[in-house]
């Protein structure tokens, strides 16, 4: 690699275009990208000029989002929108979201007749199927044969991305049907292409959320999902290719969220985000100050934890315990609501999480009522423990279940119920529990 | 219940019928409702659906799709089996015991059976065990027309196509050609001349988590699987890959609550108990740790009830510290953010963040004391407490998974509730210390 580098910056400084391009053409956009980044400022602008033109889009498109606006801010607008130009129209629909609202209209302005299909795109939020699709896909009539549909292939040339379903649209451009690549090789030429289409295909609509797209398309097991409003009228696809980074995304989102880590801004190694180690560092002095309330629920009970210093010995285990079940229920149901084996009736699985909490409960409760009982040398403290332990751990699950299940249910981001807020509820509700029972305990015992 | 499975039902009663009612009906929607249905009701349905019940069969979950086979009569599993594709029946017998699986090969037909067992000798989350070996392979030596009339000659069985590879004479993997490429080239025209040369491909052997990033970067809808000698042996396609994403997904998401196990499956409520149990059992043997510690300055707390009051917040501190650090790590190592490279660029920025978050929590903290208690001391205790924590969580947070991945092993096994155990131990050891101390509580 470095060496490639080094033949890089030679070229660059000594200008000799033919010879970068010539290494341009041996690579992959995304090891292209990679190369690139590597490059200083300068000379990432200057590649950029340098490079054929659908290369530096290819390139444009694979680079983060903060590169590419920096980069974009450094080229004309002649030269911005021939880059763009040669982008995949929902690539160009990203880049051009970023940019400030005049210089987009200027873009646009030059960009003809492609910005019509970019400005539909446009009008998506990125976490809808809308937000997500291209309009660069093939279609071809109902009325048209199978010779029609391969001529549509040799025109559409190289502007559809990784084509390998051809859809089939009426006279009002809703879909019919769908075939694929390896249907039209086997088909006669001649054949009508509605003998060979399948018929109501899978489709979503442009507001459907990413997720739920992602999911269609895993179910289905499909390289490519046509979104269609609801007259049916087909907008665009959206590619296997694309909702596998979303699926990741959205699996790295849930464990932060566990751990109640906020959302990543930049790349999680990128340098160093100083906005982002502000919101971390800001977020646990948030939790601590929300931590304190357990701390003066505790002090409501100071004269039970003067009577019997050694009940504070098990503060740690009871609020531990009681968060590590509650965590376990939200991993469950958070990870159900993302993968769909929640299935249609999630409470039922609630239900079943919660009598799961309660056999925990039971056992860890009984090997706690043991030790302390042993230990400290009183029946009356392993009661209070064990019988705490087992209460606060139903509850626990209950809390980490049913809490981003309600969330969910009344359309608030389930990501609010992370890991640390499900914590410092169990650990109020457990010390509570736990307090309450041992001032009752010790109240009627002589 | 949906109208579905009421079909389903009806489907034993009077095939004709239901049959008719469900053509057209995609599997996946077929499996939804099947899973319903009893194993006994669902096997009679799978065998009266004929050649379409094994494509239904494998859009079924693995547990499930192993309990129907386990149980159904020989000539239902060979029909199963026989239906399904060879990567789907390949990771089917792949949850057998191998006594179960060899059995059930010998009811296939041998060629399909050959092909199974050469899928099954890959582990099951490498790229070779994710592969299917039904792909288009054409020699650069021949030409576009011929390249078409061998696919239309394979497609029926292949049923994934997007790609026709370019081999040479001894299967050794050369170029490709894209299926759109193909269909629009002049007939006459030599492979080599129309493939591309620059390929992406795996070794078998690679893990699947390698296989998921290469179709992430390169945005591939299928990858060509070579062996040591680079012989094209198999295609993983994108389709497979979504499930590996989000199996990866679950499984840290699991692993960094402490779940080691997939619960999802399990029904009943002692089953899924003794699943989570010997964890949480494992942990509680760190809490009683803990209290022992705190057992020690039962003297102190005697002389002092109130520092019993800040158990919880500091506890609770440390361990969000570390459970924060611990999930960074685990999917920045996942996502192939962070590897055996970079691992020191992101060490030093996670002790930064470390450092600015404990800095800012012993401030509140010490205000939280001040505020409260008025104690200068206390609140000195408090605040130090907190910033040693927060350090030591933030720097096991993120150099237990890095260690265990330089060791090769899963970082997620560094779970939030082992770390937030530790750290229980950890803080009361290290708060009654500096309180004692500071509070002149000593004995």
């Amino acid at each position: 690699m470095s060496t490639l580098l080094g033949r890089t910056r030679a070229y660059l400084a000594s200008g000799q275009p033919d010879a970068l391009r010539a290494l341009a053409a041996e690579l992959h956009a995304a090891d292209l990208a990679d190369l690139f980044l590597q490059l200083n400022t300068r000379e990432r602008l200057a590649m950029l000029l340098l490079l054929d033109v659908d290369r530096a889009a290819g390139v444009l498109e694979e680079l983060p989002d903060e590169v590419r606006g920096q980069l974009l801010e450094q080229l004309n607008d002649e030269e911005a929108s021939r880059l763009i130009l040669q982008m995949g129209t929902d690539e160009a629909a990203d880049v051009l979201g970023e940019l400030p609202r005049d210089r987009l209209r200027r873009l646009l302005h030059r960009m003809g007749r492609e910005a019509e299909e970019v400005e539909i795109l446009l009008r998506y939020r990125e976490d809808t199927a809308g937000g997500l699709m291209t309009t660069d896909y093939v279609a071809v009539r109902d009325h048209l044969r199978v010779a029609d549909a391969i001529e549509e292939l040799r025109r559409v040339g190289q502007d559809a991305e990784l084509p390998y379903y051809v859809y089939v649209v009426d006279g009002e451009e809703r879909l019919r049907g769908v075939f694929s690549l390896r249907d039209l090789v086997v088909a006669p030429p001649d054949a009508p292409v509605r003998e060979i289409m399948r018929t109501d295909p899978v489709a979503v609509h442009p507001e459907t959320d990413r997720e739920e797209a992602a999911r269609t398309l895993e179910k289905y097991d499909l390289l490519a999902l046509p979104v269609c409003d609801t007259d049916g009228r087909m907008l665009g696809i959206i590619t296997a290719d694309d909702l596998l980074r979303v699926t990741e995304e959205e699996g790295t989102e849930d464990v932060l969220r566990l751990a109640g880590a906020p959302a990543v801004m930049a790349g999680l190694a990128g340098g160093l985000p100083w906005l982002w180690v502000v919101k971390r560092a800001g977020f646990l002095a948030f939790n601590l100050v929300l931590n304190v309330v357990a701390a003066v629920l505790i002090s409501r009970f100071e004269s039970t934890l003067e009577r019997l210093v050694a009940l504070a010995f098990f503060f740690p285990m009871v609020a531990a315990t009681a968060g590590n079940v509650g965590t376990q229920s939200l991993a469950v149901a958070v990870r159900g609501m993302a993968t769909g084996f929640l299935g249609e009736d999630p409470w039922r699985v609630a239900i079943r999480e919660v009598l799961t909490g309660a056999a925990v409960g039971a056992v860890c409760g009984g090997v706690a009522f043991v030790f302390a009982t042993l230990w400290q040398g009183n029946l009356q403290l392993g009661v209070v423990v064990g019988g705490a332990l087992w209460a606060s751990l139903t509850l626990a699950a209950a809390v980490g279940m049913v809490i981003p299940l309600c969330f969910a249910a009344i359309r608030v981001d389930p990501a609010v119920a992370s890991g640390p807020l499900i914590t410092t509820i169990t650990d109020n509700i457990s010390l509570g529990l736990y307090l309450v029972l041992a001032t009752l305990v010790l109240a009627v015992s002589p | 219940m949906s109208p579905l499975v009421d079909r389903l039902r009806q489907l034993v009663r009077d095939p004709t019928r239901a049959r008719e009612a469900l053509r057209g009906r995609h599997p996946a929607d077929v499996a939804e409702a099947l899973r319903t249905l009893p194993d006994a009701e669902a096997r009679q349905v799978l065998e009266v659906l004929g050649p379409q019940g094994a494509e239904v069969m494998a859009y079924l979950p693995p547990e499930r799709q192993r309990a129907l086979l386990q149980e159904a009569p020989p000539s239902l599993q060979a029909q199963i089996l026989a239906g399904m594709s060879t990567d789907d029946a390949a990771d089917l017998l792949g949850t057998l015991r191998p006594e179960e699986a060899g059995a059930l090969l010998d009811r296939m037909a041998p060629a399909e059976a050959e092909d199974v067992r050469r899928l099954l000798r890959y582990g099951p989350q490498t790229a070779g065990g994710r592969m299917t070996p039904e792909f288009v392979a054409v020699r650069q030596d021949q030409s576009v027309a011929e390249a078409l009339a061998e696919l239309r000659r394979l497609a029926p069985s292949a049923e994934t196509v997007y790609y026709v590879y370019v081999v040479d004479h001894e299967g050794r993997l050369q170029g490709v050609v894209g299926l759109r490429d193909l269909i629009v080239a002049s007939p006459e025209a030599r492979l080599a001349a129309v493939m591309s040369s620059r390929v992406i491909s795996v070794q078998a052997e690679d893990d699947q988590e390698t296989v998921a990033r290469l179709f992430e970067k390169y945005g591939l809808l299928a990858l060509p699987v070579v062996d040591r000698e680079g012989r094209l042996v198999g295609v993983v396609t994108v389709d497979d890959v979504l499930n590996v994403v989000e199996e990866e997904a679950t499984e840290d998401a699991y692993r960094l609550a402490g779940l080691f196990e997939a619960v999802e499956t399990e029904r009943s409520p002692w089953r899924r108990a003794l699943r989570r149990l010997p964890w949480l059992l494992g942990l509680m043997g760190l809490e009683a740790a803990a209290a022992q510690v705190v057992g020690r300055f039962e003297h102190a707390l005697q002389a002092l009830v109130a520092l019993a009051f800040f158990i919880p917040m500091l506890n609770d501190q440390a361990g969000n510290m570390g459970t924060q650090c611990v999930a960074f790590a685990v999917r920045a190592i996942a996502t192939g953010e962070v590897d055996r490279r970079s691992y020191r660029a992101y060490a030093l920025r996670e002790a930064v963040v470390g450092l600015a978050s404990a800095l800012t929590s012993a401030v509140v903290a010490a205000a939280i004391g001040w505020v409260w208690w008025q104690d200068a001391r206390l609140s000195l205790a408090l605040s130090l407490t907190v910033f040693v924590t927060m350090n030591v969580a933030a720097l096991l947070g993120y150099l237990i998974p890095l260690g265990l991945t330089l060791l090769r092993r899963d970082p997620a096994l560094a779970s939030g509730p082992l770390i937030t155990s530790f750290m229980d131990f950890a803080t009361v050891t290290v708060y009654f210390t500096v309180a004692v101390h500071l509070l002149g509580l000593g004995g």
